[in-house]
């Protein structure tokens, strides 16, 4: 019986949740600390690029989605391509319909719960996806 | 699509995994085969004829 390749796509899944939770957790760690230096900062170029910093781990996370629909097999790149599709257009359409919320008098969100609502209907999207293919 | 996938991998005794590494595919992909939720693509298809030692019209029937 042969065993699966460490670059098998049955271990795929495993890799992305590997990288995927460094990458959290280096951003949980960066932004309360970027967020306490902040004070310290003078104006000019040097705030802009410390609020930045906890942006690096987000793009990791999606390098690490690319690598995950790269590397695993046929129906898990659909099942996560579906879920991307629902979690885009749902977060889409819920982004936008506040957009317009806003205009008729409701209170005025920071666009740091842009990223949370899309990420909801990722999940959101990917169950969808896994159940239907269960 | 329907398929003979569980019954010829119970005939060589091989649990959905031991199916999943020789195919290099994920667990959740053999089963979703063999329920007929997936069908496979082209590729993966003769990967599955040619682990059985079967032809693919053998293994699927385009018949729903």
């Amino acid at each position: 019986m042969p065993k699966p390749s460490s670059t098998s796509p049955a271990r795929a899944g495993r890799r992305y949740l590997i990288r995927f939770a460094v990458a959290m957790a280096c951003y949980v760690v960066l932004l309360p600390i970027c967020l306490a230096l902040l004070p310290r900062v003078p104006t000019g170029v040097g705030r802009y690029l410390l609020v930045l910093v906890p942006v690096i781990p987000l793009g990791v996370v999606g390098w690490a989605v690319r690598r995950l629909l790269i590397e695993t097999d046929e129906l898990q790149r659909r099942i996560q391509l579906e879920a991307l599709a629902v979690g885009f257009a749902a977060g889409s359409v819920i982004t936008f319909a506040y957009g317009m919320l806003e205009r008729a008098g409701a209170p005025t969100l920071s666009w740091l719960y842009v990223w949370p609502v899309y990420a909801v209907c990722w999940l959101i999207g990917s169950a969808i996806a896994r159940y239907r293919y269960r | 699509m329907k398929n003979r996938l569980r019954e010829l991998r119970a005939d060589r005794d091989w649990t959905q995994s031991d199916l999943a590494t020789r195919l290099d595919v994920s667990r959740q992909t053999v089963n979703a085969l063999e329920k007929g939720r997936y069908d496979p693509s082209l590729p993966l298809a003769f990967k599955i004829a040619a682990t059985f030692g079967l032809r693919i019209e053998q293994i699927f029937d385009p018949e729903d």
